[in-house]
């Protein structure tokens, strides 16, 4: 067997995939989490989780990954996960599928939530009208679901559910029948869908039939509005349809308590948080403890032991085994493996607490539903730079790794606005940044580490939002900027998903680091031990050295023109953590650094690793996302450039100051 | 004709008219609720009555002011 999981956003999809299956999907507390399938494997054959819809007729890239399942995926049935505190909304698109004929289950989630707002469901009343299979559940009790699970071994094929929608719809559906019938699909969904203007739908069509499809649609379109009944067919076809669900939800939802206790409490909590003095400051509260917790204290702290293990215990017990083994003190695989690989991959082992509790603060916001909030609060001021509220999520994603930031870029509808998002991401300090702020602010400015390090931060988001107004005003003046958004109540983050989650970020990144970065340290290794004129040349006269200087005049105006540095960029552009692993093979330790940098140097090498290039795997992203060529290369040329007069600014004014 | 924007909080009304919205932004209303002979209740105006909350069909969503300008409401 095989299922799609299809459903409104943030109505519990991923959580539910969760439970039935052995993989794991990310859940969090706002629509929009999930933006790509994902296929799991449970007891009676597979499931593949989906983006949320709200409809069949795509709006936006990650709607329109479902509409595409939905046409080419091969299935047996539909998993319908509905929200049942909000069922009048989500019986729209539940109504859509079952007009496809195909067995479908219809699993009506947030049973708890619904019992606590006192409220019930008749199931078999609800069961009745939509005549198909419906079950109650709740992914947060577990209730129902093992109910569930032995339902979906097998499918029971169903008939499709008909509305009738009025003459005149009526009719040019059974004009648009026959000249689809080609399609595997349900004549009448599909012409019920092209009539509500679904381009997936309408590409699959060929030239000719497009055009008649096109004729009959602007026909009703005509017939529509001149009859009064709505102001599009669309809205003739969901009137139809909101009838309908008015009396299903009016027979079958059983008010037990007139009393909602926490929509009271959200709206309590969303009167503080969204204040606009108040919220403000709660948000810039919860930005200033992200960066303590992971900078200052905890992190850091953890970070330490880490270090000292690997440098007094690891390392000196390393090469006494060596030793032991009969490698002799000064050999190359000594070096190799003391200078390269221990201090290249060990440095950035250090940074696994950081980084652990960075993705952790990060998983339970947007557990919370605070996300929401923010994108509310930052809207106004975020539109001001051409953005919209919700460009906050991949902001603020961007802040542990960019790559899924690209992504979830997905939601954005406007097409023009997702690529200036896109475009301005890579600004945002990722956390593969961290090893080498960390590096040269704790040799620079050892006692104000913390503020230099938020500092690359900020520095980051006024880089972005500051594009963003210049792209805006240029390249992309005529974009549509759009902000509507369902406000999720807040909800309490379960403790598996975000250790599940926290456990996955870090698990990337340790394997990264023991196959990118180490290869990386290895390389590069190599290429300061060799040079043309052999082997265990002076580093000045290595490979690494002949790419370095290559470079190294385009940064003598940044204040870091030595081959070092520019070799160190380089490489950076593979991962950013390699930037620190060049830095620390090359220069074999902290003492050289304080030698060839001084604090402005050392401040501008740092805002401009910051900014310079997005790293390659989120390149592949940006490609990947945008399926242009051109745009990929415009930005990095974009970064680059913006990258380089900030930090020629920077640099400049650092050495007029100090 | 009163729009949304010239609601009280706390007040409910039925959408009547949508018309000065583009088709396609009104088609991305529609599919979150938001549609002529839908009931409203306007639950807040924020960000210096830049946003207003609305709740339809048990769903609260966001909207700015220049679409809540655009939606014409029956008290
Ligand atoms: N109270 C309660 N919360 C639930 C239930 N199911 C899911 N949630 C919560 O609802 C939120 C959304 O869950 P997800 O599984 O991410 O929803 P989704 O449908 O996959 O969302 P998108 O991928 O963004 O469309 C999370 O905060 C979950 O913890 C439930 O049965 N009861
Ligand atoms: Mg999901």
């Amino acid at each position: 067997m095989r299922y799609l999981l299809i459903g409104n956003p943030n109505v519990g999809k991923s959580s539910v995939f969760n439970l039935l299956t052995n993989s794991y999907a990310h859940v969090g507390n706002y629509g929009g989490i999930t933006v790509e399938s994902k296929l799991g494997k449970f007891i009676h054959g597979e499931i593949i989780d989906l983006p949320g819809t709200y409809s069949v007729c795509p709006n936006s890239e990650d709607e329109g990954i479902v509409t595409y399942s939905l046409i080419n995926e091969k299935y047996d049935g539909l998993i319908d996960i509905v929200d049942s505190t909000h069922l009048k909304r989500n019986l729209h698109l539940t109504i859509q599928l079952l007009e496809l004929g195909v067995p479908t289950f219809i699993v009506a989630n947030m049973t708890d939530e619904l019992e606590y707002s006192g409220r019930k469901l008749d199931i078999s009343k609800l069961s009745n009208y939509l005549k198909s299979p419906v079950i109650p559940i709740s992914a947060k009790t577990k209730s129902g679901i093992e109910d569930l699970k032995s339902r979906l071994s097998k499918v029971v094929s169903s008939e499709a559910l008909q509305l009738y929608y009025g003459n005149i719809i009526e009719l040019a559906i059974n004009k648009i029948m026959p000249i689809i019938d080609k399609l595997h699909l349900n004549p009448r969904f599909v012409a019920i869908q092209l009539l509500e203007g679904n381009t997936e739908l309408f590409k699959n069509l060929e030239k000719g039939k497009q055009d008649e499809v096109k004729k009959i649609m602007s026909d009703t379109e005509t017939e529509v509005i001149k009859s009064g009944t709505a102001l599009s067919v669309k809205g003739a076809i969901f009137n139809t349809r909101r009838e309908f669900i008015d009396k299903v939800v009016k027979e079958s939802l059983l008010v037990t308590s007139n009393k909602n206790h926490k929509k009271l409490l959200n709206h309590k909590i969303d009167r503080i948080v969204t204040h606009p003095f108040f919220g403000l400051i709660i948000f810039l509260l919860v930005m200033f403890s992200i960066y303590f917790l992971t900078f200052d204290f905890l992190g850091t702290i953890l970070s330490d032991y880490i270090d000292v293990f690997l440098t007094d215990y690891f390392s000196p017990f390393l090469k006494s085994l060596l030793l032991n083994m009969g490698l002799s003190e000064t050999g190359i695989f000594m070096s190799l493996i003391l200078d390269g690989i221990v201090a290249g991959v060990g440095g950035v082992v250090v940074f696994i607490p950081q980084m652990t509790i960075l993705f952790l603060i990060l998983a339970v916001i947007e557990g919370t539903g605070y996300m929401a909030r923010v994108a509310i609060m930052l809207d106004t001021l975020l539109s001001k730079f051409g953005l919209n509220g919700k460009s906050i999520v991949p902001l603020v994603t961007g802040i542990g790794c960019n790559v899924p930031a690209i992504m979830a870029t997905r939601t954005i509808a406007d097409k023009k606005e997702r690529n200036l998002t896109i475009l301005i991401t890579p600004f945002m300090s990722c956390s593969a940044r961290i090893p080498v702020y960390a590096l040269l602010a704790s040799i620079f400015f050892e006692k104000h580490q913390a503020l230099v390090i938020i500092s690359m931060y900020v520095i980051g988001t006024i880089v972005a939002l500051l594009a963003a107004k210049l792209l805006s005003l240029s390249i992309f003046k005529d974009k549509a900027n759009n902000f509507i958004l369902e406000i999720p109540p807040y909800r309490i983050p379960a403790f598996k998903n975000v250790y599940r989650h926290t456990k996955m970020m870090v698990k990337d990144f340790i394997e990264k680091a023991g196959k990118f970065i180490l290869l990386g340290t290895v390389v590069l290794w190599f290429l300061q031990y060799l040079g043309p004129n052999g082997s265990n040349v002076n580093p000045e006269e290595s490979f690494l050295a002949l790419i370095g200087n290559f470079f190294a005049p385009l940064f003598i105006p940044l204040g870091f023109g030595s081959w070092e540095a520019s070799s160190s960029l380089v490489v950076g552009f593979l991962a950013k953590e390699l930037i620190y692993s060049n830095m620390i093979v090359i220069y074999g330790g902290e003492s050289a650094i304080s030698g060839v940098f001084n604090p402005v140097s050392a401040y501008s090498f740092m805002v401009f690793s910051l900014l310079y290039l997005p790293c390659l795997a989120t390149v592949g992203t940006i490609h990947q996302e945008t399926k242009s060529t051109k745009f990929t290369l415009i930005t990095l040329l974009f970064t680059f450039t913006v990258a380089y007069i900030v930090t020629l600014i920077i640099y400049n004014i650092g050495n007029l100051l100090f | 004709m009163k729009t949304i924007f010239d609601m009280h909080v706390g007040e409910t009304g039925t959408i009547s008219d949508m018309k000065a919205i583009d088709l396609k932004k009104r088609h991305r209303f529609m599919d979150l609720g938001i549609a002529p002979n839908a009931k409203l209740v306007l639950l807040k105006k924020i960000n210096f009555n830049n946003l207003y909350i609305i709740e339809v069909d048990d769903v609260e969503i966001c909207i700015r002011q220049a679409d809540a300008k655009n939606i014409l409401v029956q008290i």
